[in-house]
């Protein structure tokens, strides 16, 4: 039936599909292949002392990683804090923020929503510098001033104890607006006959956001939670100025182990593992996720 | 279109394109910009690494430039290029940079000013050209044998010292004289065992006047990198007789009792609250700032820190100096061997060996010029590269400049001197950055209290079991208590050592043959 | 309701409040004429810090370092997503869905955990401390989520638009330049400001796969100031306020389309 000229139609159709080709041989020179090195560099005895020459060590890199206490740890710790900063402090306070500002007056909503903005838009690194002059206890940051002045005790904020919340704080800090953003997007996209509907019966509040609009955002939530916990999961500037992992580990989260293992331990090897480590976490948690959105 | 409230082209378009147009021509001013400072023709380039972690690079440039000036005059066809290594944050990172670059000829800085510790390391890889052909012989003669000791391999000079630093013990006068440590009118205190100054921060502690001053301040942690491995624990652990190499067998130990007795020394004075981690874990800045102001006791620290922070012209100038802070030696553990120990570090200029040999006689002239007796004084007096160490020319003395060093207290420049011949070393190994990374977390992970002595031990033990291999870590092996002059320091004394331990080390390690990238 | 009102206020202006407390240091200090990292009021303001730091040439150098790079890495990223994003957006085809999965997942992949396989891949190709390394490597960061952002954004685009000039008889690509991508311009603009400023807060890839003075932009620049032994924090304050204000600026300017492109969800 086809005749030359649809053939050839059909050709020009679908030469537009060769622009994929540069895009994908880009992806996977730069992207996916170093996906793959990290594998294949995580079964290695690789140094940072000699990069030429390695041999195949089989698993005992994650082997040995998951007898150290270092990386059980440093798992702990990750995992604490993708809950506590990613899931809970992003994702769950800044959807109610988020439906708070709806309901506030345009201009204080303005000025709110750009506060908040102004932190996510911050730099890590002035982030980091300016958390650590904020939370200092020797010599006597903002928040330890103010409290002696008001006549407090001063509280370490970055002991073995606390440093963890504070990473916590400043993390939530500096991702809250990008998830109020996506809630404020998605309370704007619910057909309003519904919220007004609900305030005609009367609702209590809280009932009207749990009970009406919180199941109304689940498209909202899945992508704020899938991009929130995976850019959570990658966070190293903001700690690595802050803490750089200490006081004695205690913030030592994935990416800054991983870190240290390489350039300060010179275990190419074994940071690799760890790097595995975390890109399979990161594909867990995204196929969870993503399972949700094909349900929809 | 119109029904469509994301695409709102007419009036926004316009901003979006200004904006664009500016940032492309922001950057391509800069692109102009940097080609144009980068990219001058000329005849011959010397690049030149130094460590920007210490200084900034401008502080390096304008040092180079002006100790030089002559120099360039007298060469008008040779470039000077300043390299760095930027990024490098730490003393660790600065090594791991500049092991990069001498790894390809094209990125490799004609001449480098490395720690003289690592002399050994880079001689054995073949980065450092022999200069005992380019440079006088007077120069040698003229520079004191600790220092080129340092960078001489088998009777081949390796590098010209510029400086050397040591590590002793700062106090702040009036607070000892409240705490009664010191007699009122009494400035001099000397400890001479770890038990008088572990005693002495105790009656700090306990003067209720005294409330709010940290008594004792050894840096510990990884974030204080390697202020808490050379300045805090190896000025201890090295008054113990014993190290953190075994350099007969060519093994790291993995435990022994010097490690072990310094460790304990952390954990009382931790855990007493003696000494505080907040305060031990932040820069040099900081704890010169705690002194000063009367917050801090006693600390342990280099002989920088007073052309760092308290000399006239520095960050925090202290006029009378004498009359407020005090120095003292760090005492060996109960007094013997040398009764005394610092730790001595100390940088010196190398040149690149793969350089084109023609070229080499024009760079060894340009290091003799950078590294001249006037040129040593500069770059140590306050506000230079250098800062706070002390010139390693025998004439330096009799220079006019000498007073400069120390200005404000040149009794200071003398004491710094005298100690060192307490001085130990860092074992010259490359697998030291490793080690000293695992020190740090021991240290912390004893101070915070997460773990006992023993346990942080073991955990070191098998951090550099997994580093090196098995074979290369020594565990404890009966118990030498006796005071002995450090085994780093005996071994300098003779340079043939150095070769041997080194030939050792190398031939029989497959993990750290620390090669060239062939690729 | 009144109560709970007043409660609503009263909890955001106090949140508002919370995220201010970190900026106070970093103005305070920047404007004072003694160094500190601690809190401290300065006796008087000073404008000081800002003068030595604007003049001091290895500054001004990782300013420019910085543009260059996060441009250049702009600019490639861009260039390589228009095309997938119209096709995604426009084509059925049989891998649609699985490919755009795929760059789903590398839009929030733990890039961090790459660059370490990067740097011994970089060293290994020569590409390591070289401009065009970094920029490369940059520039393939954001490809991923500019497809996604580009492809949102397309699919609001009608397509009776491209379907007329189709009619014409203009082929696929014809009216994806002259038809489609005219009309496209807005968000591409807008695209090109936020992986400018993405690029430009970006801290760890020049951090791990640059080394020369010369080549650092201005973010690690900032770092390696932060981590010198004689810091003085009064400039370290008043670069990073140089540093800062740029990137709060042009975020602001670009976040809405962002989101509103990001929330668009996959419509299979």
């Amino acid at each position: 039936m086809q005749t030359a000229i649809n053939r050839k139609l059909n050709f020009k159709k679908n030469a537009i599909f060769l622009i994929l080709i540069p895009t994908f041989i880009y992806l996977i020179i730069f992207f996916i292949y170093p996906i793959y090195l990290s594998f294949k560099y995580s079964f290695t005895n690789i140094s940072l002392y000699d990069i030429s020459h390695y041999t195949y060590i089989g698993f005992s890199n994650y082997v040995d990683l998951f007898k150290s206490h270092g990386f059980q740890n440093s798992l702990y710790i990750t995992l604490l804090f993708l809950l506590v900063s990613a899931i809970f402090g992003q994702m769950f306070l800044g959807s109610i923020i988020a439906y708070l500002l709806t309901i506030t007056q345009k201009y204080f909503k303005l000025i709110v929503t750009t506060i908040i903005l102004i932190a996510w838009a911050t730099p890590q690194v002035t982030a980091g510098i300016m958390w650590y002059s904020t939370l200092s206890y020797i010599p006597t940051g903002t928040i330890n001033f103010f409290l002696s002045s008001f006549g407090f005790k001063s509280i370490n904020f970055l002991s073995t104890k606390t440093a963890i919340y504070s990473i916590m704080l400043a993390n939530i800090w500096i991702g809250l607006g990008f998830s109020i953003l996506i809630f404020l997007g998605g309370i704007q996209n619910i057909n309003p006959s519904i919220i007004k509907a609900s305030y005609m019966d009367g609702t209590k509040p809280f009932t009207r956001f749990f009970a009406i609009i919180f199941p109304l955002l689940k498209k909202s939530i899945i992508t704020d939670l899938l991009l929130i916990t995976l850019f959570t999961l990658g966070t190293f500037t903001l700690i690595y100025v802050l803490t750089a992992g200490g006081p004695a580990g205690s913030t030592n989260l994935l990416t800054i182990y991983q870190y240290h293992t390489a350039f300060s331990l010179f275990s190419l090897g074994f940071a690799n593992a760890i790097g595995v480590i975390i890109i399979l976490i990161a594909i867990v948690l995204s196929t969870i996720y993503l399972r949700f959105i094909k349900v929809e | 279109m119109e029904n469509n409230p994301d695409i709102k082209p007419k009036s926004k378009l316009l901003t979006y394109i200004v904006i664009v147009i500016m940032i492309a021509a922001i950057v391509g001013g800069g692109v102009v910009y940097y080609y144009s400072t980068i990219h001058k023709s000329s005849t011959e380039t010397i690049s030149i690494a130094a460590p920007t972690y210490y200084s900034s690079s401008s502080t390096w440039e304008n040092f180079v430039n002006n100790a030089t000036k002559s120099w360039q005059a007298a060469h008008p066809n040779v470039k000077i290029k300043f390299i760095g290594p930027f990024g490098a944050s730490s003393e660790g990172n600065y090594y791991t940079k500049l092991d990069l670059l001498t790894s390809s000829k094209s990125t490799a800085p004609s001449v480098m000013l490395e720690d003289m510790f690592y002399t050994a390391t880079y001689q054995h890889e073949g980065i450092l050209a022999p200069l005992n052909s380019y440079v006088n012989s007077s120069f040698f003669s003229n520079t004191y044998s600790s220092a080129l000791g340092q960078m001489t391999v088998n009777g081949t000079h390796y590098g010209l010292p510029a400086t050397v630093t040591d590590t002793l013990i700062y106090y702040n006068i009036s607070l000892l004289q409240k705490a009664g440590v010191l007699s009122s009118g009494n400035t001099t205190w000397q400890p001479t065992n770890w038990t008088q100054i572990m005693n002495a921060a105790q009656k700090v502690n306990s003067t209720s006047t005294l409330a709010g001053v940290t008594p004792l301040n050894i840096y510990e942690g990884v974030r204080a990198d390697e202020a808490s491995s050379f300045t805090g624990f190896e000025g201890l652990l090295y008054g113990t007789g014993h190290g953190l190499y075994n350099f007969t067998n060519h093994k790291w130990y993995g435990n022994n009792p010097g490690l072990n007795e310094t460790l304990h020394f952390y954990k009382t004075a931790f855990s007493k609250k003696y000494a505080t981690s907040a305060l031990s874990s932040t820069p040099y800045v900081t704890v010169g700032q705690y002194m000063q102001k009367g917050k801090l006791a006693i600390g342990i620290d280099g002989s920088w820190m007073y052309g760092y922070q308290w000399a006239p012209g520095a960050q925090n100038p202290i006029n009378n100096f004498s009359k407020y802070i005090g120095v003292a030696k760090i005492p060996t553990i109960n007094g013997g061997g040398n009764g005394f120990n610092t730790m001595v570090g100390g940088w010196g200029w190398a040149m690149y060996n793969n350089i084109p040999t023609s070229e080499k006689p024009l760079v060894a002239s340009f290091m003799m010029a950078l590294d001249n007796t006037s040129n040593q004084i500069l770059v140590n007096e306050p506000h230079n590269g250098l800062a706070g160490g002390l010139p390693t020319a025998k004439s330096a003395v009799n220079n006019p400049g000498f007073s400069k060093l120390v200005p404000g207290a040149s009794y200071l420049d003398t004491f710094y001197a005298k100690l060192l011949k307490y001085g130990s070393y860092r074992p010259p190994v490359s697998g030291y950055p490793t080690v000293s990374s695992a020190l740090q977390t021991a240290m912390s992970d004893v101070v915070s209290g997460h773990e006992s002595v023993s346990s942080a031990l073991s955990a070191y033990d098998s951090t550099l079991v997994s580093s090196f291999g098995a074979s290369h870590v020594q565990k404890m092996s009966g118990s030498s208590p006796s005071i002995q002059p450090s085994p780093a320091y005996s071994n300098y004394q003779s340079n043939k050592n150095i070769q041997t331990f080194f030939y050792g080390y190398f031939t029989d390690t497959s993990i750290f043959t620390y090669n060239y990238i062939f690729w | 309701m009144k109560i709970t009102k007043i409660l609503t206020y009263t909890v955001l202006t106090l949140l508002a409040a919370i995220f201010i407390v970190p900026f106070i240091w970093l103005i305070v200090e920047s404007f004072s004429p003694v160094s500190d990292l601690g809190f401290v009021i300065p006796s008087h303001f000073t404008l000081a810090p800002f003068y030595k730091v604007l003049t001091n040439h290895e500054f001004i150098n990782s300013i420019y370092e910085g543009l260059i790079q996060s441009f250049g890495g702009t600019l490639i990223s861009v260039m390589f997503s228009i095309g997938p994003a119209y096709i995604f957006s426009r084509k059925k085809f049989k891998l649609r869905l699985y490919l755009l999965l795929s760059i789903l997942f590398l839009t929030g992949f733990p890039v961090f955990s790459l660059l370490i396989p990067e740097y011994i891949f970089y060293i290994k190709i020569s590409l390591y401390n070289t401009l065009i390394g970094d920029i490369l490597f940059l520039g393939v960061l954001n490809v991923p989520i500019d497809i996604w952002i580009l492809k949102n954004s397309f699919d609001q685009i009608p397509q009776s638009i491209e379907r007329a000039a189709f009619m014409d008889g203009a082929s696929s690509i014809k009216s994806l330049f002259y038809v489609f991508l005219p009309l496209a311009l807005p968000i591409v603009s807008v695209l090109i400001i936020l992986n400018f400023v993405v690029n430009w807060g970006n801290f760890y890839v020049p951090f791990i796969l640059l080394s020369s003075n010369h080549l650092l932009p201005i973010a690690v620049e900032i770092y390696s100031f932060f981590g010198t032994f004689n810091v003085r924090y009064n400039e370290l304050a008043a670069f990073s306020i140089i540093y800062t204000i740029p990137a709060i600026i042009l975020y602001m300017f670009s976040q809405k389309y962002m989101i509103k492109a990001l929330s668009g969800g996959i419509k299979g």
